[in-house]
């Protein structure tokens, strides 16, 4: 049982305060989503709990290792990131990208094993890019190179995933198919963390949600509490309905509240 | 699965393989052609020979030193740019960049300028390999405080621009038409008259720097995802910054010293390359070092052959040959290129 943890963080970015105190959690075996308006500072959040990003004050740990700015390349093996619209510079094929996942594990010289293979070769099962396997990367839809991106992730195989929307730009299916595979990490033991907007599939996934407002934590917990009539309107300024069925709980914007 | 990463596995080390056979059949070229006809077969008895003859010395204090130089400048020149372009994940980088070439040019031309390149057969690549320290001196002090790689490529621009109008000042004030002609042709780069000193001076440093940048093929690999995912996935992206800059600069600064300045062998070769080795950063390192080689000693041996009047440069040859075949190479992909 492990944990991930952010306390009191304040992150600013060219004198503009993006983060404030703003106490963060995750344990190994639940998903949590990270969910606010375009610009509550979730990204920016998601980067400094990674120690890319300098925060002014307050601490990062992983158990009971700190975290610190520029540290994280000792963590890789335990966390790995998803980086929103994350995509490949160079012409790699699908393979030597999901391959990257396991250079944490490689060190600077050993070559990949049988055992690394099949991690690779699971994690685009699992996503559903083994077809491709072959395939120049930079030639597939934006869709299909997400999956790529997250099988990256997933041969690393982690104790802790922090995904900036996975699922920005996926069909229905794949959404399904990918909150599914995040279902079953979690399942196996590993604490995921997850930006998305889509607030009803973050509802039926997730144990828990945070609910980032300018920068800081306005709720935290249940999907019940956080996805409140009042927090809605507060942070999105929507007023939604809500419908419970046999498939979980659904959340549907309908209108925007004039303010 | 298994099975296509032996075939990518086993293709590249046909294409290492190969690449090697072609460095060894340019050095032994590069023995052969001279204005002294000397078959390839005597100039390799007359290397290991130790008596006075002709040919002996024609073999070991001419033509050796030159094929030496040819297949080091020419790896260092490639894999310089595979670093460079892996690194600011651009394919129009080039070792130049981060300005070594031009500071390396401005000190080797300050010692022509002072005359103090007559004095000594070391003075002049000595001159090249500090005014080459100096501008990474400045470039390190840049990356060391945590500049992005847009700052350091602008930096590289801000050097490479002030070295370039501090040897056109050196052109401008030349004491004598002849100066101003020596620094010109030394600036042309070539390979000629050079001697086992210049190989001794140079060629340590360029060993260590191709050895450096050899280490940070796993790292541009990771760099290919940007430099966030690739912290992420235990990379120390300041290390492999420095890495690459000390090591471009000690190889790429040495290179220019003895030869001057040789173009667009460390664009190209890369260039070329990279298909054949599926795009990987960390492959095209070492494919890239041979590639080089043998570009350069191919050159070098056409040079030679070609140069019936005035000697024909080899940094006037390689862009001469190379920019056309770059231009061929570039519209021929250029659906590849967003």
């Amino acid at each position: 049982m492990s944990i991930l943890s952010a306390q009191q963080l304040n992150v600013s970015i060219s004198g503009n305060k993006i983060v404030s105190d703003a106490s963060f959690s995750v344990n190994s075996g639940e998903i949590v989503a990270l969910i606010g308006p375009n610009g509550a500072g979730k990204t920016t959040l998601l980067k400094a709990i990674m120690g890319l990003i300098k925060v002014e004050s307050g601490n990062i740990y992983y158990d009971n290792m700190e975290i610190k700015f520029n540290q994280q390349h000792q963590f890789a093996r335990y966390i790995a990131y998803l980086e929103q619209n994350s995509r490949s510079y160079w012409a790699l094929n699908v393979e030597s990208i999901v391959m990257l996942g396991r250079l944490p594990h490689l060190g600077r010289w050993k070559r990949p094993s049988a055992n690394d293979r099949q991690f690779v070769e699971k994690a685009m099962e699992v996503c559903d890019v083994l077809q491709f396997a072959d395939r120049v990367v930079t030639t597939l839809s934006g869709g299909e190179q997400a999956r790529v991106m997250l099988a990256r992730t997933l041969a690393t195989n982690p104790h802790f995933l922090l995904a900036d929307e996975p699922v920005a730009g996926l069909d229905p299916a794949h959404q399904l198919d990918v909150m599914e595979k995040l279902r079953d990490l979690a399942d196996g033991g590993a604490g995921i963390v997850v930006v998305m907007h889509d607030l009803t599939l973050a509802s039926r996934y997730c144990d828990r949600m945070t609910l980032l407002f300018e920068g800081r934590v306005t709720a935290d917990g249940s999907s019940e509490i956080v996805l409140s009539e009042q927090h809605l309107a507060t942070a999105y300024g929507i007023k939604a309905v809500y419908h419970d069925s046999d498939h979980g709980k659904f959340v549907i914007p309908i209108r925007r509240l004039k303010g | 699965m298994n099975r296509l990463f032996q075939l990518a596995d086993a293709r590249f080390t046909v294409l290492l393989l190969c690449l090697s056979l072609a460095v060894v059949i340019g050095f032994l070229a590069s023995l052969s052609v001279g204005p002294v006809g000397i078959g390839t077969l005597a100039v390799l008895s007359s290397l290991f020979s130790d008596s006075s003859d002709v040919a002996v010395i024609i073999a070991q204090e001419i033509r050796l030193p030159r094929a030496l130089l040819g297949a080091a400048i020419g790896a260092t020149l490639g894999i310089s740019g595979a670093a460079m372009q892996g690194y600011v994940r651009n394919p129009l980088a080039e070792p130049g960049l981060i300005g070594v070439s031009a500071s390396a040019a401005l000190g080797a031309v300050l010692t022509i300028y002072f005359g103090l390149s007559t004095l000594y057969i070391w003075t002049l690549p000595l001159g090249g390999m500090v005014g080459a320290a100096i501008g990474v001196a400045i470039m390190v002090v840049i990356a060391g405080r945590g500049s992005s790689t847009l700052t350091l490529i602008l930096a590289g621009v801000a050097v490479s621009t002030l070295a370039g109008a501090l040897t056109s000042l050196a052109l401008n004030l030349a004491p004598n038409p002849f100066a101003a002609v020596e620094i010109i042709f030394w600036l042309l780069g070539s390979l000629a008259n050079r001697s086992m000193e210049h190989v001794w001076l140079a060629g340590p440093f360029m060993l260590i720097g191709i050895a450096l940048v050899l280490t940070v093929g796993k790292p541009l690999d990771a760099l290919s995802l940007g430099e966030d995912t690739a912290s992420t996935l235990g990379v120390n992206v300041r290390g492999v910054r420095m890495r690459i800059i000390v090591g471009v600069t000690m190889a790429v600064g040495a290179a220019t010293a003895v030869a001057g300045a040789i173009g667009f062998v460390g664009l190209v070769v890369p260039h070329l390359l990279r298909p054949l080795v599926g795009h990987r950063p960390s492959l095209l390192l070492p494919t890239s070092a041979l590639g080089g080689a043998v570009l350069l000693l191919f050159s070098d041996v056409a040079v030679r052959l070609l140069s019936f009047g005035p000697e024909l440069k080899l940094g006037v040859f390689t862009a001469l040959v190379g920019s056309p075949f770059f231009l061929w190479l570039v519209l021929k992909l250029r659906h590849q290129y967003l």
